[in-house]
Order: C-alpha cells, then structure tokens, then sequence
C-alpha cells in the first residue's frame, strides 16, 4: 500500500494563497490548516470563513484538510483553560509550541493538546515525556527554522533536532515524531521523501522518518475525527457500528 | 558496494543548475559530503524544465536532505531510478510542469 503523506502545520492563509495546490504536487495528501491562536483571538469570523473556503478548495483538489489551533504565544494558564474550553471540539488537532517551560509543562499534560511543537531552544524534561508517553501525545519537528537565519543559527537548529532525535530513540518515542514544514508561504515546502531524509541524516531509521510524515499524523487526525465524531467517547471506549465486531488482541 | 541513481526531477528555480545543488550539499554537510553525493547534471529538459541528475546510491539520503533543508526550493524529485534509460523515458513521458506530480 502507498504510504499516505501528511503535512500537518502549514499556515492557513498560505493554504489559500496557493501552498495547497502545491502541497498536492509534492505528494502530500494532508495538510494540516494551521490557525494560531494570536490571529484566533483578534478576528475569529475572518478565520473561521477562510478555514471553510480552504476545505472545500481541499475537496476539490483532493487534499485532506485538517483543521489546526496552534498555541505560538506564551499565555497564563486560566487563559489557555479558557481557550482549550471554546475551541477543543471546533478544531481537528490543537498544539502548543514549547515558547516557554509552564506552556511547554501544561501542553504535556493536558489531555485537550495533542502535539507539542518543539521550539529551537527548548527541552523536555523527564516528566514532559512521562505524560507525553501517558496521554499518547504527538512531539513534532519543523523544516521552517532550519531555512531562517544564517549558517551558525540554522546549524544549531539541525544540532538541537539530532540531540533530540537521538533522545526519542533511546526513550523509545519515535513513533510519536512528527515532522512537519510549518510553512508560512510556498517556498518553505518540501516534498515528503526530501523531508524524511532530512531526519534519516539526523539519525534516525528511514522507515521511521517516512512514518513521521505518514503513519504518525495520520493517525493523530483519525483519532481526532473519532473523538469529535462521538465513535471515542471517552479515553478507551469505542463506540462500534452494526457491522463491526470486537477484534481479538 | 557503489552505483549511482538518477534523479528525474522538476527544476523550480532557472539559472545554473549544478553551482546551485553543489551550494545546497556543501553548505549542508560540506566538502566531505559533496564528495559522498558527487552530483552531476546529466540532460535538461528546458521545455519541461526537468532535469536528469546523476549521484552516487550512497549520497542519495544526503542530496534529499540537503534540498530540503536549503532555504530555496532548487529541484522538486519526481522518481529517482537505477538506470539513466529508465529516467529518460520518465523524464520525456512526463508533460507540462504543472501536471507533474510526485511518483515516490
């Protein structure tokens, strides 16, 4: 079977201006819509329109749209609580960058985020990982801060992600790598095989990479589907149609 | 064991192709990469604007990860292959750049 490729933080506005077409000739058949919370807060409608226009392009084009509230700015978290509370069921995948270390803390153990986005700069420490490991969470890579800057800048980056390539296998968590462009115009895009070779030269196994662009997201945004379509109520029950049967384990 | 593989791929940005993937592999993993890769352009397509690039089969992890991590877009790789016949017949197979699209 072809493996099915997933970009799933693109931003939303460069999804309208073109990067989806683009997307679909790379070979990506996902793309994650990506809205941040910064923009959410000032002009909702405008936001909430545009996410509907890009579906419905997705559609026609034959990409998979996945609605995305990424969580970019440092906020107090009664603020976040608030946030998470209005928007968790409206949006497929919420994610939190790791701007600070109580984000970074609260993102890891609190079961409405799914993804935590790893800043250059910042760590996890041992009991991020205990709840990423606890709640299933997702732990995601971006190609972007590899193309800003200069040399020196873009060298520390590509140290900083092998470092933690590197941490992931020895805690055995590489299945819950994501990598992503995090693209906020065309020219940040890259085609899936491109991107995971990028991460099979920082360490780890190619099959693995390919499933940090692939079996990774997609999983993510099916489970997602499931929890907001009612079929996963809650954590460990599943809901089964007519013609389903229990499968044996 | 060597060998080479052949990269069928569209060309996104015009200008001198080859100074352009040679920056893109030095600056990403220097001189003792470039001789790892060891790119050549073999044929372009100008029409098509698809270029047929020649690298070592050890290289080719190397050469991918250094397009994608270089700020520009220069090759967008559309089949990589084992014989430079196969991808000439990709290459004239494939139409307008526009419908070109990712075969793995």
């Amino acid at each position: 079977m072809t493996r099915q490729f997933y970009d799933l933080l693109v931003a939303l506005e460069a999804l309208a201006g073109g990067a989806l077409s683009r997307a679909r000739e790379l070979g990506f058949r996902g793309v994650g819509a990506a809205v941040a919370v910064s923009q959410l807060m000032h002009a909702p409608q405008r936001f909430l329109d545009l996410m509907v226009e890009v579906r419905k392009r997705g559609e026609e084009e034959g990409v998979d749209v996945v609605t995305r509230l990424v969580i970019d700015v440092a906020l107090r978290e009664g603020r976040v609580k608030a946030l998470l509370r209005r928007w968790r069921r409206k949006f497929e995948v919420i994610s939190a960058h790791s701007v600070d270390r109580r984000l970074t803390a609260f993102a890891c153990r609190d079961s409405r985020i799914d993804v935590v986005t790893m800043v250059p700069g910042t760590e996890l420490m041992r009991g991020d990982f205990m709840y990423i490991r606890t709640l299933e969470k997702r732990i995601e890579l971006l190609l972007a801060p590899l193309h800003e800057g200069g040399l020196r800048r873009r060298a520390e980056v590509l140290a900083e992600y092998a470092a933690l390539v590197d941490l992931l296998k020895r805690k055995g968590l590489t299945n819950r790598l994501i990598f992503s462009s995090g693209a906020n115009n065309l020219h940040t895009l890259r085609d899936p095989r491109s991107m995971a070779a990028l991460l099979h030269v920082l360490g780890l196994g190619y099959e693995e990479a390919l499933n940090a662009l692939s079996i990774n997201p997609a999983s993510l945004v099916k489970e997602n589907r499931d929890k907001l379509a009612g079929v996963v109520p809650v954590r460990g029950v599943r809901v089964l149609g007519e013609d389903e049967e229990v499968g044996e384990e | 064991m060597g060998g080479v593989r052949y990269v069928v791929a569209v060309i996104e940005e015009l200008g001198d192709l080859t100074t352009r993937i040679v920056e893109a592999v030095v600056e990403f993993s220097g001189v003792a990469g470039l001789a790892k890769v060891r790119p050549a352009v073999v044929r372009i397509y100008r029409k098509k604007r698809i270029a047929i690039v020649r690298i070592e089969r050890e290289g080719l992890p190397l050469f991918r990860a250094s397009l994608a991590a270089y700020p520009r877009p220069i090759l967008r790789i559309i089949k990589v292959t084992g014989t430079l016949r196969r991808a000439q017949r990709i290459a004239e197979s494939l139409s307008l750049p526009g419908e070109v699209r990712d075969q793995g």
